[in-house]
């Protein structure tokens, strides 16, 4: 042992702390060659020898009996004051959960009440980028969504997912953005806003797939632009991706959000539960 | 304890009041304020002893560890520095010290160590301080430091180590004027 390693565990040489035997035995032997490090040992027992006679001159000591008493007496008053707080506490929960309640209520009276029949949106209100007859025959099954005001509930597009794009096309596009004027014939965009955010609100809740190409085009990104549309297909739909069917549930329609380009074609789809 | 039971906190406190009570008083030197904080530390596993985790550790690291804390926010806000002052009781002290069996002299120059090395201990940093307090004047190993500490046990190790060497340091020119006391005084003349 050198005494770079017998610094090491001198501490607990002098602490008489368990250590292994071997290592016990080089360090004393360590101490027979090294005068320094005999020194510094002796100093260390002399230092544990010095602060267990100071532990065992302060060991009698102990907090004064007035503490117990005072403590104990805080200890009642504890017992006898919790209980208000506690139902103060429950009044106040109660009080908030049914405010907040009602205001849930309120909240979707009014958005039931604003939302207007699917066909309408559809035809008038709801921003709908040009949706080609190619879409349908690439998703596998759908038919082709008829001309505008007169969507059918299998294809309706229910709402935008890119809400942020869909804010910018308003933006850039005068005649999409908000207005109160009479004889616009997208005035009713306040409704489409509403019932996005709804359905946005609703978004963390759904279970989607990633993103399936669909056909045989380039790839594309968002970045590219186009808009997400969600589609009711038929569950069939979901074999001609690969994924399972079940067969009890075959004639039930299964939710998608497909991408379309800005050339109108679709370009992946994924299935929304 | 945490149901009502009054009779579980009498018995916990006088199981862990001497020891959380001696702690306080070897981290700061202060009668009154060891006994504020033990005060304060079953005060505040009334009010907050559900915070209690049995997982991460026992009932006392868990009071010491209150303690601790406690400690070092009344030391920085009060700025307690000053060492103990044992003025006061000397008196008592060496008038105890005549009747004991070993003599008076050995038992003046047993206080007399003893006091030098609490002061020794109170003047060292407070991080060094604790570690010599907890592991050697409690005794505690160093699991049960580290998890007071809330450290690393080889953190508890060297510092205990540093602690160490330097209270070796505080109480090593005590005894170099044991030896030699006159000559440092005779060098200077203001003649």
């Amino acid at each position: 042992m050198n005494c770079q390693n017998f610094e090491m565990i001198v501490n607990d040489l002098a602490r008489q702390q368990m250590m292994e035997a071997n290592a016990r035995d080089q360090a004393l032997a360590h101490t027979d060659e090294c005068e320094q490090c005999a020194i510094r040992l002796s100093d260390e027992r002399a230092l544990s020898q010095k602060l267990r006679e100071l532990t065992s001159e302060m060991g009698r000591l102990e907090a004064p009996g007035r503490i117990e008493g005072e403590l104990l007496a805080a200890f009642r008053k504890q017992k006898f004051v919790e209980p208000r707080p506690s139902a103060n506490h429950s009044r106040a929960y109660w009080a908030t959960a049914i405010a907040a309640a009602v205001l849930l209520a309120v909240v979707s009276i009014v958005a039931m009440s604003m939302r207007p029949s699917p066909t309408p949106i559809a035809a008038e209100g709801t921003y709908i980028p040009p949706f080609r007859p190619g879409i349908a025959a690439a998703i596998g099954g759908a038919e082709a969504p008829p001309p505008r005001g007169e969507a059918t509930p299998e294809m309706r597009p229910k709402r935008s997912n890119n809400l942020a794009s869909y804010k910018s096309k308003r933006h850039a596009n005068p005649s999409l953005a908000r207005s109160n004027s009479a004889d616009n014939p997208l005035d009713k965009d306040a409704l489409v806003v509403d019932t996005d955010s709804i359905i946005a609100a609703n978004y963390d809740n759904e279970i989607a797939t990633e993103f399936m190409p669909v056909g045989y085009g380039s790839p594309m990104s968002l970045q590219d632009g186009g808009q997400v549309m969600r589609v009711e297909l038929p569950r069939s739909a979901l074999a001609g991706f690969g994924l399972p069917v079940n067969m009890d549930r075959v004639n039930e329609r299964v939710k998608a959000d497909v991408l379309v380009g800005t050339d109108g074609q679709a370009r992946a789809i994924r299935f929304v539960q | 304890m945490l149901a009502g039971d009054e009779e579980a906190l009498a018995a916990l406190y006088r199981r862990r009041q001497g020891g959380i009570y001696r702690f306080a008083l070897q981290m700061c030197g202060f009668q009154a304020l060891a006994e504020d904080v033990t005060q304060e530390v079953f005060m505040a596993l009334i009010r907050n002893g559900e915070t209690f985790d049995p997982t991460r550790g026992s009932v006392n690291a868990f009071l010491v560890g209150v303690a601790r804390n406690l400690l070092l926010r009344r030391l920085q806000r009060e700025r307690f520095y000053a060492p103990i002052d044992d003025n006061s009781d000397d008196d008592t002290t060496i008038h105890e010290s005549f009747v004991t069996a070993e003599g008076p002299l050995d038992e003046l120059s047993r206080i007399e160590t003893i006091n030098s090395v609490r002061m020794a201990v109170l003047a060292l940093p407070a991080r060094y301080r604790e570690v010599v307090v907890l592991c050697d004047l409690q005794e505690m190993s160093y699991v049960e430091a580290s998890e007071i500490l809330s450290c690393a046990v080889g953190t508890v190790r060297s510092r205990l180590h540093r602690a160490r060497a330097l209270l070796i340091e505080k109480l090593r020119p005590v005894r170099q004027e044991d030896v030699a006391p006159s000559t440092a005084k005779s060098a200077r003349c203001f003649a």
